[in-house]
This record gives C-alpha cells, structure tokens and sequence, in this order.
C-alpha cells in the first residue's frame, strides 16, 4: 500500500477565466485494441495529463475516426458512481447523426460492438501563460475500458431530430473508469497537441481539421 | 490535390473492403478525370482498381525509411526545428532521433531494413540491433530505450558481418564401401 497517497497536496484558487461550456461538433472516435498504451505517455506529476497518444501499427489500419455533428448537437458528462469500497466514474457521449443512409445503418452497426475511446473537444481554452494556453480543450473518455453504445434511438416523426439518430455511449454497467476523463495536451502548446491529433485522423475526415 | 488524397487512401482501398465508401469512389473518379480527361463507367467496380493504379502511378510517391506512430509528436528539448509527426517527418529528423535518442525507437513505425527490433529471454523485450554497415557512423552506444522500468532493455549494436572466404576443409579418407555390380541387361537394339 502506498503511504501518502490520495491526499490533498494542493490548493484551488478562483478561476479568472470565463469558463465556457459545452464541446465542439467534431469529435473522434478510436477502437480501443488500437491505442497503444505502452508508447501513450502521462505527464511525470499528473496521471491524469496525456502527453502522448500513440495507435499501434495494425490491420486494418488503426485510425481517429471523426464525427461531424451540427450546432452543438454533441453532448458530454462525468459523473462519479459510489461503490460500497471504491469510487468510480461514468463517462457520457451523445451524439446525435442527422442522416439515415444504408452506410450510416452499417456505422452504428459496427459501433453497436464495439469499444472506442473518443476524443472530445471543449469549447472552454483557458489561457495560462505559465503551464500552457490550452490545456482544458481536448479531453479523451474511456482510457481503462473504452466505451459503447449504450442506446440508440431514431424516431422518424421527432421535430428535434427530423428522423436522425441519437446515439448515446458510455462506460459499461458494471466496469467503470478509474479516473475523471483525461486531459490531452501534447508538447506544451495547442498547436503541437492539434499536429499530434491531426496524425491520428483517418483519410474520411475532411481535410484540415482537427481544429 | 485531389490526386493526393487518392494517393493517400489507395492502399486501404485495396487492400480492406470497408475502406471503399462512395466518397472515396467519387474522388476517384475525380482524379480519373482530371487526369485522363475521360469520364469513369461508374458500374464497373475492377475498373476503380485499375483507375487508382492509374492514379497511383501518375505522381511517384514519396518513400520513407522512417514512419512514426499514429499520434506520436517528436520533440528535442530547446530545438522546435525537430519537432514532428508522422505528417512531417523527415528521413533526415529520423536519422537525427536514432542518433542523439534513440530511446524514441518505441515511437517509430516503421524503420529502414538496417534496423531489427527483437526480443530474446536474456535481455528482455524490444532490442533494437542495427546491422548494416552504416552502423560505425551513426555512434549509438547501449542506451536504454524504455523508461520507467528497473532493468529496461538495451539497445544493441551488432557490427556487420565480414564474409570470410570459406574454408576447404579435406574430409578425411574413408573406406569406401564396394559398390554392388550393375547389371546391364543388353536390349534388342544394343545387340543390334
């Protein structure tokens, strides 16, 4: 047992900055087989910090898959679950798909069996000229178990959804995260963090995002 | 450039099935035309194939001795000159992280074909071994290449092997054993 963990080291001082909600209409999803753990790196005093993530070298080619919402259409929650011993955390995503093509039919197929680990973007991009401006925008959901498709709903007459689908994924019933959702920021600036993100896209998302 | 593009996803397309969604196919047929200038028979689906080796050919690809992994960002501390990804690596910013870090070799994809990366019982998983000729220059010394682990393995340099002239060596005498008489049975046309 360590001694000296799970103690409160530090303080919290107010936040100057506006904080922003919400997540941006773009985020990526990666099967979970595909990330390669042992080349992923943490910041030395933060577990919680991604500075690397890395995908193996696989067949088929293991790629950062984009989905494309519309006007904030994509939705994001952690909410910590207590157990009788331990703690854990629920991770959340709805996202919602406004078409409902045969390839459309065969993704959510696809996605119903499987587990990823999604990417997202948050509106919020705090300015800190000491640790980094842009630490607080890309946060990556279901590190230790991925997630899946926990429900899927189209409902051809709904006035919100014009007959497109809600899908909503999330950490399984039983196997929950171990941590909050991790922050992913790579090599001290937003701009190599976006460079890194930009190497893991799959050729099917549109040129030049990763914005 | 569309041309790019096409270059860019033809070997899935190829090679895996789900990789040919009609958007690829439309980019395709884009190329096709701008290239050939001729329209694309839309219902033929061997002649996408034939079409992206068309593509493919047109331009010669670029080819690199070095790929990163998906995600990975290089960086030298104090040096933003050297940082890259997979997107913008050189064979040359390689060649410069195998030799003043070649701890970073977890990072890379693929490597030039001087370069083996195994694994044996003794020394534990991931050693590089470098093996051609090149290797003198290139100066890497045993240099741990895994962090966070007690004993991490080490990097390996095996010299090239010099080609010796082979040795002929005389097998000493040996009885040889009376070989059984050949019966040759005449035929028709010898007695002939």
């Amino acid at each position: 047992m360590t001694i000296g963990c799970n103690q409160i080291v530090a303080c919290i001082l107010k936040n100057c900055e506006n904080l922003v909600p919400g997540i941006k209409d773009k985020a990526y999803l990666i099967n979970y087989d595909c990330v390669d753990k042992d080349a992923s790196t943490f910041d030395a005093n933060n577990p919680l910090w991604l500075t690397q993530l890395a995908l193996k070298t696989l067949s088929p080619p293991c790629y950062a898959f984009c989905i494309e919402g519309y006007n904030f259409s994509n939705e994001h929650k952690v909410t910590m679950v207590k157990k009788t011993y331990q703690k854990t955390w629920d991770h959340s995503f709805v996202f919602r798909l406004f078409d409902n093509t045969p390839e459309d039919k065969l993704w959510i197929e696809n996605l119903k069996d499987s587990r990823f680990v999604v990417i997202i973007e948050n509106v919020y991009n705090k300015q800190d000229a000491t640790l980094g401006n842009g630490r607080t925008v890309f946060e990556v959901l279901g590190w230790d178990f991925g997630l899946e498709l926990n429900a899927a709903e189209r409902d051809a007459n709904s006035d919100e959804m014009l007959g497109g689908w809600l899908l909503t994924t999330g950490t399984s019933d039983k196997m929950k995260e171990s941590s909050v959702p991790l922050s992913y920021f790579v090599g001290g600036t937003i701009t190599a963090t976006k460079a890194a993100l930009h190497s893991l896209l799959a050729p099917c998302c549109p040129a030049g995002t990763a914005h | 450039m569309i041309i790019d593009d096409v270059q860019s996803f033809s070997r899935d397309f190829i090679n895996f099935k789900p990789f040919r969604t009609s958007g690829r196919k439309a980019k395709i047929r884009e190329a096709y035309k701008l290239l050939t200038g001729k329209n694309f028979r839309v219902s033929c689906s061997t002649c996408y194939i034939e079409a992206l080796m068309l593509i493919v050919n047109s331009q010669p690809m670029a080819s690199r001795n070095y790929e990163l992994k998906r995600g990975v960002l290089l960086q030298a501390f104090g040096d933003a000159s050297k940082t890259c990804t997979n997107d913008t690596l050189t064979d040359e910013l390689a060649e410069w992280y195998m030799k003043n870090q070649p701890e970073k070799i977890i990072y890379f994809s693929k490597l030039p074909p001087w370069y083996k990366v195994v694994s044996t019982p003794e020394t534990g998983p991931a050693k590089l071994f470098q093996t051609n000729r090149n290797f003198a220059r290139r100066n890497i010394n045993e240099t741990n290449i895994v962090k966070g682990s007690s004993e991490p393995p080490k990097i390996v340099i095996i010299p090239p092997k010099v080609t010796e002239a082979p040795k002929v060596i005389e097998a000493p005498a040996e009885p040889v054993a009376a070989e059984p008489k050949k019966i040759v049975r005449k035929t028709s046309k010898a007695r002939k």
